[in-house]
């Protein structure tokens, strides 16, 4: 359990592309949670287990926010969301809910179980809220989602994304998905749900978090990581000292800018590789590696190429029939950092568990 | 009279059809075949293209003397089908189609656990599934082995699914139940961020 007076951010990351999550403690003992990932071993959210782990009163967590609808960082959020009773649920902005609830109706229905839908875990959530009574939230740029107050000392987490145009032009995006649906024989691909991540900060004292989501860059200054800099009305000339990238330390979530403007260098930065995408790159290492010492993983870059072990005759028809498998390994690792809010000025500490570890500059040069 | 035949439920999607007698040699599941008979002779009538079944009972059945078939001839019959031994089933969603393959990624239906990532080969698909191959487009895959004629084939099979088209009317009902399903959901607006 951390201390009374620690701001805690954790970050809860697989290797593998099972997801990710991030833990924020705030104040004296509330909670908030962004994104989700499942064990796919238990089925466990990965953040419910750590706040079980940490001794965290689920009644106190606050708020439980999804970024994005990415199976990476939704599965298990309804499981999350049932288990904490009294929080709100925040997501990102879409202007007609209703146009959106019938999307994921019509993708539920067409996909077998809905159990590899990630609009069918959206809609449980909002089935939860819906029961419970209690409130949603559409999370768009330049919005404070939450405030609390403790002794002297405010916190508050703001929406930096996803910019209006993404936000309208995901209506429309939605109109033709529905229009189509009649016709098709195939899960809904939104091929581009990263424009539409709620990426975070969050202030207190003179103190900053940034929390990257898998917001990249955009292709305007009408959309990601480009609004953001241009025309966010939430910087204010203080910088982050802590942050964790987006899309996987990906090199569309990468922005000069954004170190120039919103995170001091020599931050601590954080990161959940995707293995089996490539993610991050070496070369996209290096780049962070421009702006900090240190850069801490949930779990290393090496990439299994094994596949599952199976009965032997199994494995025969199984090598004779695809041209390449393998196994998505889970590997799962939490990089923590704390910082006592009571002072001033304080320092972050931050340490890694299980699978998680620190890659250095030097390691690099 | 034939064997006793199961469709494994579990398998969701899979071809896997199962003959419970296969599963090991003892005379427990001979006196099964024995029991079928006699129920046959009690009066129920069993739908043979589906021997699980059961579609009624004859109330005035014909009491006829009971004769039980010669074992021997029921391993005939059972050892000339095909039955199934060791099966493996994946859920694939396509992920990228390029060349003469494409990738998917694997969702474990026989064990659960970890996903795997496969490129298959455009062949593999049959004529008959190949429009359906898309990106995002839902499978099965299945493998195992058989015994046919008292001989093991290997094989492995990819089916797409096949969805049903949803008309005006389907999309209207849907919507409607979008409605009740979320009718008690309440938006809290929040502030916009004003300079302090």
């Amino acid at each position: 359990m951390p201390n009374k007076n620690d701001v805690e951010v954790t970050l809860i990351g697989t290797g593998g592309g099972y997801g990710e999550s991030v833990v924020l403690k705030i104040g004296w003992d509330k909670w908030v949670v962004i994104d989700s990932c499942i064990n796919p071993e238990t089925k466990e959210p990965l953040a419910l287990e750590y706040l079980k782990q940490v001794n965290a009163d689920l009644n106190k967590v606050v708020l439980i926010v999804c970024t994005h609808w990415h199976n990476d960082h939704i599965k298990g959020l309804s499981k999350l969301l049932s288990k904490c009773p009294n929080c709100e649920f925040h997501f990102s902005a879409v202007n007609d809910l209703d146009k959106f609830l019938l999307l994921c109706e019509l993708d539920n229905g067409k996909t077998l179980k809905g159990s590899k839908s990630s609009t069918a875990e959206f809609a449980k959530c909002l089935q939860i809220i819906n029961n419970r009574g209690s409130y949603f939230v559409k999370a768009q740029s330049n919005l404070k989602l939450l405030s609390i107050r403790e002794k002297d000392v405010e916190f508050e987490l703001y929406a930096l994304s996803p910019s209006p145009k993404i936000v309208n032009d995901f209506d429309g995006e939605i109109s033709q998905l529905i229009t189509e649906f009649g016709e098709r024989n195939t899960a809904i691909i939104n091929k581009s749900p990263n424009d539409k991540s709620v990426a975070l900060l969050l202030k207190f004292r003179e103190e900053r978090v940034l929390l990257g989501a898998d917001l990249e860059i955009g292709k305007s200054e009408h959309e990601g990581w480009h609004h953001i800099i241009k025309h966010s009305l939430i910087k204010d000339g203080f910088k982050s000292n802590l942050y964790k990238l987006p899309h996987h330390g990906s090199e569309n979530g990468y922005l000069k800018e954004i170190f120039d403007v919103l995170v001091n260098d020599n931050g601590t930065l954080k990161l959940t590789p995707f293995r089996s995408s490539g993610l991050p790159t070496e070369a996209m290492l290096r780049t962070y590696f421009n702006h900090a010492e240190d850069i801490y993983l949930t779990s290393s870059l090496t990439v299994s190429k094994k596949s599952k072990k199976r009965d032997k005759s199994i494995e025969k028809i199984i090598d004779r029939s695809v041209k390449s498998i393998s196994e998505v390994k889970f590997t799962h690792g939490i990089v923590r950092s704390r910082i006592d809010f009571t002072k001033n000025k304080g320092t972050w500490t931050t340490e890694v568990f299980e699978a998680a570890l620190k890659l250095s500059k030097h390691q690099f040069s | 009279m034939g064997e006793s035949r199961t469709l494994n439920s579990n398998r969701k999607g899979s071809w896997v059809e199962e003959n419970v007698l296969t599963k090991s040699n003892n005379g427990q599941e001979h006196l099964g075949i024995y029991e079928k008979v006699i129920q046959n002779y009690l009066g129920k009538v069993v739908d043979h293209n589906d021997e699980t079944k059961n579609i009624g009972i004859i109330e005035d059945a014909p009491k006829l003397k009971l004769e039980f078939p010669k074992l021997e001839y029921s391993y005939d019959i059972y050892n000339s089908k095909k039955y199934y031994t060791r099966v493996q089933n994946w859920q694939g969603v396509v992920t990228s189609i390029k060349g003469g393959s494409f990738k998917a990624k694997l969702y474990d239906l026989s064990s659960g656990g970890t996903n795997e990532v496969a490129e298959f080969d455009l062949k593999e698909v049959s004529p008959s599934d190949k429009h359906l191959l898309q990106l995002g487009s839902l499978f099965y895959w299945s493998v195992g082995s058989y015994m046919e004629n008292g001989q093991m084939i290997n094989r492995s099979d990819i089916r797409f699914q096949r969805l049903i088209t949803l008309d005006a009317d389907d999309i209207e009902n849907i919507k409607q139940s979008v409605e009740n399903k979320y009718s008690r959901l309440k938006e809290r607006k929040v502030d916009n961020y004003s300079a302090k």
